[in-house]
């Protein structure tokens, strides 16, 4: 019998291998054979004999084949199949939600590194001054003042007379200690500005804002008496309450 | 000296297969990033609606509604969270925080609208301290003209001597309000002693959710 | 000594391997030489023994280069080592019984 017969015998029994087993099982009994034939044609036999030789030395073919397969066990076999294919689907779903959670874990970041710079647009021909207030809110969340300006707006009030408007734009920035957690976002109201200020038209949040699930700027817009020292912020969500006051920077001669 | 690799046999290859899906498993649960289980929406909710943590009071899947309704608790707010099924597994797909008053009383109301399902149901829920005998829900069409609905009641259970409920009944809806009569919940709920804990008649909803 | 059959395979792999790494072939011309021609199996029926030993973790296998020529290696563990203990005390009592039913044999005669 030549080599590759012996090979081809040997893997009629061998169902429980996979394609890959039963190469490197060929592979192994193959180099085996030639090993055996390479020492016997150094003892002077001819290649042909010494590989009939060698292929004899390894007894019944279809015996070591079915010896083999009972070592390929079909239940960590069908294990190892069913484990692949549940990992491979795992990973699959799980893909997009991390990528997107390291996505806006990154924006969560880089906003709490420099809130500033998101909210620049909202000041756009404002005269700003950076603030750092920060306070502690709900569930892990960090409620942090981190810009304001002041301006004047000459609108008419409720009889038709043009009076001048001041208002404090104040940029609040709100994440999580933990970047990878969302905030409490649900309610959208905290934290909320005191004044007795007379508001023009519209609510206090009238400043825009953006935010995700992870991270929120909020820009308020609050009315204030010229020359007001501070302005009173409140936050008040499922037992975690601050007030902070927020200093006012005016400028062009409307300091208190 | 040159590192061996080490063939593997089948019975560790399937072991160390096992061990990462248990891995991430594990990550994905723990970072919430994936809803693996309909629970994953209450705890995205507590996150989202700043209540924190939250023990499990009860949850079933509301056939009408097409979502998994969970009750949770803490000792500052009881949350209910909806979940419904998408690409990322189980989502929060609504809910409603209600925060605890003074003396540790609450109770939510919360409707969830499903055209495809052609329902309506609304949802009561709320804490008695120190126990209760029983609770009485009903929905009462608001110009008195149609009969009472009796509310189911999913869950009633006390905790630790409190006593917690969620009520619901569903009614037929094709999306269009003007076709349906408007219901507020009646609740009421008796103390161990048997006296009044709660009777109220609940407004507009806290929350509104529209499904599909 | 039959070809066909050999008992203690296990014990006499492992004891191989508890010298140094080996691949197939060098483990069957070690055999023949160590048992002084006295062991000759049938060549490929090494490997199926080979195979359990290393489901059961007794044994771990690599590939690796050795003159030129790349071979499969197999290295006994150190269960393996603890295994071969137990297989070469079994050994020892079953000659012990052996030798003393020949022993016992020879005394009749």
């Amino acid at each position: 019998m030549e080599k590759a017969d012996f090979l081809s015998a040997l893997a009629v029994p061998m169902e429980n291998a996979s394609p890959r087993e039963l190469a490197g099982v060929q592979t192994e009994l193959g180099d085996h054979i030639a090993d055996h034939a390479a020492d016997l044609e150094a003892a002077g036999w001819s290649a042909a004999d010494a590989e009939a030789a060698a292929v004899a030395a390894m007894g019944d073919p279809a015996e070591v084949g079915e010896a083999l397969n009972r070592e390929f066990s079909r239940f960590w076999g069908a294990v190892s199949r069913w484990a692949a294919i549940a990992l491979i689907l795992l990973i699959v779903a799980a893909f997009l939600p991390v990528c997107y959670s390291c996505v806006d874990a990154a924006q969560s970041l880089a906003w709490r590194i420099n809130p500033q710079k998101p909210m620049a647009r909202y000041f756009k021909g404002l005269d700003t001054t950076p603030l750092d207030i920060r306070c502690d809110g709900a569930d892990g969340d960090v409620v942090r003042f981190a810009m304001e300006a002041m301006t004047t707006e000459t609108l008419p009030d409720e009889n038709g007379v043009e009076t001048e408007w001041d208002a404090a734009v104040i940029g609040v920035c709100i994440y999580d200690k933990n970047p990878f957690r969302c905030i409490a976002n649900y309610l959208d109201e905290q934290p909320v500005f005191l004044t007795d200020a007379p508001y023009t038209n519209g609510a206090e949040r009238s400043g825009g804002g953006m935010s995700t699930a992870w991270t929120a700027i909020r820009i308020y817009r609050v009315p204030v008496h010229r020359g007001q020292k501070t302005v009173t912020a409140q936050y008040d969500l499922f037992g975690t309450y601050f007030t902070v006051e927020v200093p006012l920077y005016w400028g062009d001669g409307h300091e208190a | 000296m040159k590192h061996k690799k080490y063939g593997s046999t089948r019975r560790s290859t399937a072991l160390k297969l096992l061990a990462g899906i248990a891995l991430l498993l594990a990550f994905v649960s723990m970072t919430n990033m994936l809803g693996l289980l309909p629970v994953n929406a209450l705890r995205q909710l507590e996150q989202t609606t700043g209540t924190g943590h939250t023990r499990v009071v009860c949850g079933y899947h509301d056939r009408e509604a097409g979502v998994w309704i969970h009750l949770g608790e803490n000792d500052r707010a009881l949350l209910l969270s909806a979940a419904g099924l998408n690409l990322y597994g189980w989502w929060e797909n609504g809910g409603c925080p209600k925060a605890l008053s003074a003396d540790g009383a609450t109770m939510g109301y919360y409707t969830i609208s499903s055209i495809k399902r052609q329902a309506k149901v609304y949802y009561v829920f709320g804490k008695v301290p120190g126990g209760c005998a029983g609770v009485d829900a009903v929905l009462r069409e608001a110009g008195g003209m149609a009969p009472d609905l009796a509310m189911e009641t999913p869950c009633f259970k006390t905790v630790d001597g409190d006593c917690y409920f969620l009520c619901r009944a569903a009614v037929a809806y094709d999306g269009n309000m003007e076709n349906y009569p408007h219901y507020n919940p009646t609740v009421k709920a008796l103390d161990a002693a048997g006296k009044v804990a709660l009777d109220e008649t609940l407004g507009d909803p806290a929350v509104f959710t529209s499904t599909g | 000594m039959d070809k066909n059959n050999i008992e203690h395979t296990n014990l006499l792999a492992l004891k191989l391997l508890s010298g140094e790494d080996m691949y197939g072939y060098q483990m069957i011309t070690e055999l023949e030489r160590r048992s002084e021609q006295i062991f000759r199996m049938k060549e490929g029926t090494l490997y199926p023994i080979l195979k359990r030993l290393e489901n059961a973790g007794a044994v771990k296998s690599y590939m690796a280069e050795m003159s030129g020529r790349t071979r499969k290696y197999y290295h006994i563990t150190s269960s393996g080592l603890s295994l071969l203990k137990t297989e070469e005390a079994r050994w020892a009592e079953y000659a012990r019984g052996v030798d003393a039913v020949l022993g016992g044999a020879k005394n009749l005669a």
